[in-house]
C-alpha cells in the first residue's frame, strides 16, 4: 500500500476518533430518551396554579378552560382572557356544538393549541384560573360570541364572514 | 486490520444499529398512534350511523302510538339517541363549519321530542301542528340517514381513511377520496341549512332563544364622553389621581356598548375594564384584574360590602341570593324583588376581594336583558297548600313567593318550598296559580359556597 497523503499527528486521529464516538453517544441518547419519554407533550409536569379541593363542583370545566385561557389568551388584557373562557361556555350552551366543555375543546380541527399540542404545555397562572372561574360564574365580555380570532394571524377565510362584536387586545369576537 | 480501522468500524456500525433502532421505534410509535385514532374515528362513525338508525324507528313509533304511557318512553329515547349522536358527529374530523347545521338540528330534535314528552306527561293535549311538526322531523331525519349511508358506501370502498383528514387542519389539499367525502358531509348541513324549519317551541335549544331582544334597556343614547364620566364615577375614580384611559372601544352585540379600559398606576392595582351601554348608559359588567390573596375580612362583611355597593349605585332593592367563594374572592348574585317576591331573572353579580372587600367584578347582563315592568298574576294557592304539593319525605323549613326563569326565557310566579330529604336540602318550585311542579333544585354544599344543582 502506497501511503497517498501524508498522515496526521496521533492527536487529531484521537480528535476524530473522539468526534465519533460523540456522534454515537448522541444518537444514542436521543433515541433512548425518545423512548423512555411519555407522549409526545413532555413528560406531563407542567406548572399549574390550580389546586382543587376534592369533590369541589365544575373544577374539571375550571381546569379545561384555564388551560384554553393559558394556550389561546396569554398576555392579552384580563377581560379578553374572560371573553375567550366565555366563548367556550357559550359555544356548550348552543346547539350547534358539542354540549361539554371538553367536547367543544376537543372537537377535531377547532382550536390550534389542542392540535398543536401547547394545550398542555402552557403554563396556567392564578389569572387565568381567574378568567376561567369568571366566565363559569357568567361573565361575558364576548356578548355571546361563539368564535374568536386573530385578525393577524387567522388563515380561514370562512372565519370573516362572521359578525364581529368586540375585539380585546388581539383578539376579534363574533357570532 | 489495524486497531483503529476496528474501532471506527464498530463505531459506524454502533451508529447504524442506534439510529436504525431509533427510526424503528418512531416509526412504530406513530403508526400505533395513527392506529388508535382511526379506531376512534370509525367508531363515531358507525355509532353515528346507528344512533340515525334508531332515531329514524324511534320517531316513527312516536307517531304510530296510540298510548301516551309508550309514547312518552319513546320521545324521551329520541332525546337520549339524538345527544349521543350530536357527541359522535362532534368526534368526527370532518371541521366544524361542515356540520353546524347538522348539530344544530340533533340538538333540536332531541330537545323538542323531550319537551313533547313532558307535556305528554303532565297530561296535555299533543297539537296537530305539534304532530305535523314531528312527522316533518321524521322525514329530514330519514334523509339524513340516507345521505350518511351514501357517504358509507364511498368508505366502505378500499383504503379510505378517516386520519388522512388530518390535512384539513392545515388547509391543504385533501385526497380525492377524503374529498368528496367531506363535501358528502358538508352538502348534508348544506340542505338542512335550507330545508329544516325553524323550530320555536319551549326548549332551551329553540331558535327564539338566540333572537332574544333586552328588555332591561332603558333610557336615550349616551355619548362616548358620558359614557367615560358614567364609568369613573361607577368606580369612584373621580378624585384619584394616576390612572390612564385607554382608546374608548365600541361593542356590537345585544347590548351595544363602550367599552373603556383603565389602567392603574402602582403595584397590586389591577386593570379595569368596563362596558357602559349605549343606550341608557348602563354598567354592563366591570373587571378588575387584581388578584388578592389573603382572606383579611368575613364572609358576612364582604356581602355587606357587595349590598352597599350596589346600594350607592341605585340597585337598593337588591336581595342576596348566593354565594361562591373562589380562593381569596366571593361572588355574590343578589336578586330584584318587587312586594317581597324574590324576581330570581333579574340577576347582578358582584365579586368581591377578601384581602380589602373592594369590588372586582360586576355584571348585570342578565338584569339588563330580563328586568322589566311585570304583571305578576294573584297566587291561587296560600304557602300551605303549597307546601302540601312537594314530596310527603320532605321537611319543609320556608316557602316564599319567587318568579324564576323557565329553559325557554319564560318567567313563572312560584312557591319556592325549601326542605330537607334525607339529610339533603332542595328548593322545590311550585307554580302559585295552577300549582304544578315546575323545577327542583338541590343544594349543594361544598367548601366554596352553597351551589344550586
Amino acid at each position: 500500500m502506497v501511503e497517498q497523503k501524508p498522515r496526521g499527528s496521533k492527536g487529531d486521529h484521537r480528535l476524530r476518533l473522539g468526534l465519533a464516538a460523540a456522534l454515537v453517544v448522541v444518537v444514542l441518547a436521543v433515541g433512548v430518551y425518545t423512548h423512555l419519554k411519555e407522549g409526545p407533550y413532555g413528560n406531563g409536569k407542567t406548572e399549574t396554579a390550580y389546586a382543587p379541593q376534592a369533590g369541589e363542583p365544575n373544577y374539571d370545566d375550571i381546569w379545561l378552560l384555564a388551560r384554553m385561557v393559558a394556550s389561546e389568551a396569554r398576555g392579552e388584557p384580563y377581560e379578553g382572557q374572560v371573553a375567550v373562557a366565555a366563548v367556550i361556555v357559550n359555544r356548550v350552551r348552543n346547539p350547534r356544538f358539542p354540549g361539554t366543555v371538553a367536547g367543544v375543546l376537543f372537537e377535531p380541527w377547532a382550536f390550534e393549541p389542542v392540535l398543536n399540542g401547547t394545550f398542555w404545555s402552557a403554563p396556567v397562572t392564578e389569572e387565568h384560573v381567574r378568567a376561567a372561574e369568571q366566565a363559569l360564574n357568567g361573565w361575558d365580555p364576548s356578548y355571546g360570541s361563539l368564535f374568536f380570532w386573530n385578525p393577524g394571524t387567522a388563515s380561514s377565510p370562512w372565519i370573516w364572514t362572521r359578525r364581529i362584536i368586540a375585539s380585546i387586545g388581539e383578539h376579534v369576537f363574533g357570532l | 486490520m489495524d486497531l483503529r480501522k476496528v474501532i471506527a468500524l464498530g463505531l459506524t456500525l454502533l451508529l447504524l444499529v442506534g439510529g436504525g433502532w431509533w427510526v424503528w421505534q418512531t416509526q412504530r410509535r406513530a403508526r400505533a398512534t395513527e392506529y388508535a385514532l382511526e379506531a376512534s374515528y370509525q367508531r363515531a362513525f358507525f355509532d353515528l350511523m346507528k344512533n340515525m338508525e334508531n332515531l329514524n324507528s324511534l320517531l316513527g313509533k312516536s307517531l304510530a302510538s296510540g298510548s301516551s304511557g309508550q309514547r312518552i318512553m319513546f320521545l324521551t329515547s329520541v332525546w337520549h339517541e339524538a345527544e349521543n349522536a350530536r357527541s359522535n358527529l362532534g368526534n368526527m374530523p370532518i371541521g366544524m363549519v361542515n356540520m353546524m347545521r347538522s348539530q344544530q338540528y340533533l340538538a333540536q330534535l332531541g330537545d323538542y321530542c323531550y319537551i313533547l314528552a313532558e307535556k305528554q306527561a303532565r297530561g296535555l293535549e299533543i297539537k296537530a301542528e305539534e304532530w305535523q311538526q314531528l312527522a316533518q322531523l321524521h322525514e329530514q331525519t330519514r334523509e339524513i340517514h340516507t345521505g350518511l349511508r351514501e357517504i358509507m358506501s364511498g368508505i366502505e370502498e378500499d383504503g379510505f381513511q378517516w386520519r388522512s383528514f388530518a390535512s384539513l387542519s392545515r388547509n391543504k389539499k385533501l385526497t380525492p377520496r377524503a374529498q368528496s367525502i367531506a363535501d358528502g358531509f358538508s352538502k348534508l348541513d348544506e340542505k338542512l341549512r335550507d330545508q329544516a324549519p325553524t323550530l320555536t317551541y319551549d326548549g332551551p335549544f329553540s331558535d327564539h332563544i338566540e333572537e332574544q331582544e333586552p328588555r332591561g334597556l332603558t333610557g336615550e343614547r349616551i355619548s362616548e364622553s358620558e359614557a367615560r364620566e358614567i364609568a369613573l364615577d361607577f368606580l369612584d375614580l373621580e378624585e384619584e389621581a394616576g390612572y390612564k384611559i385607554g382608546e374608548i372601544g365600541k361593542t356590537r352585540g345585544r347590548i351595544p356598548a363602550y367599552s373603556i379600559a383603565i389602567d392603574r398606576e402602582g403595584e397590586d392595582k389591577g386593570q379595569i375594564a368596563i362596558d357602559v351601554s349605549q343606550q341608557g348608559g348602563h354598567v354592563v359588567w366591570m373587571l378588575n384584574s387584581r388578584i388578592p390573596r389573603e382572606d383579611n375580612i368575613s364572609f358576612t362583611e364582604a356581602v355587606t360590602r357587595a349590598e352597599d355597593f350596589l346600594a350607592k349605585r341605585g340597585l337598593a332593592k337588591m336581595v342576596p341570593t348566593g354565594t361562591i367563594k373562589e380562593s381569596s374572592r366571593l361572588t355574590v348574585s343578589f336578586a330584584s324583588q318587587e312586594d317581597g317576591i324574590i324576581i330570581y331573572p333579574d340577576l347582578v353579580k358582584v365579586t368581591v376581594a377578601l384581602d380589602d372587600g373592594e369590588i372586582i367584578a360586576y355584571d348585570a347582563m342578565g338584569f339588563l336583558m330580563a328586568h322589566h315592568r311585570r304583571d305578576l298574576p294573584e297566587p291561587e294557592l296560600t304557602p300551605e297548600e303549597a307546601e302540601k304539593k312537594v314530596s310527603r319525605q320532605m321537611e319543609v323549613q320556608r316557602t316564599r313567593l319567587a318568579v324564576i326563569p323557565m329553559s325557554n326565557l319564560e318567567e313563572k310566579l312560584c312557591y319556592e318550598v325549601r326542605g330537607k330529604v334525607n339529610g339533603d336540602t332542595y328548593l322545590v318550585y311550585i307554580n302559585a296559580v295552577t300549582g304544578d311542579e315546575e323545577k327542583i333544585l338541590q343544594l349543594v354544599e361544598t367548601e366554596a359556597g352553597t351551589r344550586a344543582m
